[in-house]
């Protein structure tokens, strides 16, 4: 059950943003509700921090080590992250 | 948008590469006191580390660092690029920076969703990378 999601970039207060706020219009739109969301920097993903990773493609292997994570392309398109998160609720 | 002023808003034909074009990019916040002249390059120093995580999408680039980083004042400027600028390691390159400089944690986050609602339309992007001038460049941003 995913009930966490952290997004994360580098330096935590742009990117990861960005990507929050698409994660939350994303789970709209696929009529999943419950789900924490937060954004945050690098240096908070450990194991157990969240149910699901989300960041940049670049930085994805460094999410994989603390659990579940999806890399996205492009950070401005609600559609990547609802196929992206689709896939992973869907699994 | 209120964070963004004219004076921040600039077009150039090209960056020799990402570094130039981050130290490009936030000179207009530098000269006008939002920014330590440090903080493009701890900018620059985030990406050598972490890898160009401030390309969020196709032909656009947000680059900003922590507060305690260098930035004094909340403020945005934008830059665009005519000619494409590469990232080492990544396969998009892009031309319009959208630099971000924030006091604290949650100060940018209305015109960082206004930025990214602008921005996540592609139509509108084309129409912001085709600009012909500094003037209509900022009313894309300022409407």
């Amino acid at each position: 059950m995913i009930k966490k999601i952290l997004c994360f970039c580098g330096s935590g207060l742009g990117t990861s943003f960005v990507m929050e706020m698409n994660v939350k219009k994303a789970l709209t739109n696929l009529g999943i509700s419950g789900v924490e969301v937060n954004h945050s920097t690098i240096d908070d993903v450990m194991p157990g921090a969240a149910d699901l990773f989300v960041c940049s493609a670049d930085l994805v292997a460094n999410a994989e080590k603390a659990g579940k994570a999806i890399g996205i392309q492009n950070m401005v398109s609600v559609q990547e992250m609802e196929e992206k998160l689709k896939a992973v609720f869907e699994a | 948008m209120e964070l963004l002023k004219k004076e921040n808003v600039q077009i150039c034909d090209a960056a020799a590469n990402w570094r130039e074009a981050i130290r490009i990019a936030v000179k207009p916040l530098e000269e006008h006191g939002y920014v330590e002249s440090r903080y493009k390059e701890e900018i620059i120093s985030n990406v050598e580390k972490m890898g160009p995580y401030i390309v969020i999408a196709e032909n656009i680039a947000l680059p900003h660092a922590r507060p305690e980083q260098g930035a004094l004042k909340t403020q945005i400027g934008v830059t665009l690029f005519r000619k494409n600028v590469v990232f080492e390691g990544k396969d998009m390159p892009a031309r319009l920076f959208v630099t971000l400089a924030a006091k604290d944690s949650n100060s940018h986050l209305d015109a960082l969703m206004e930025i990214s609602e602008l921005l996540s339309d592609e139509a509108t992007v084309e129409k912001i990378l085709n600009a012909p001038d500094k003037e209509e460049l900022y009313q894309y941003f300022a409407n």
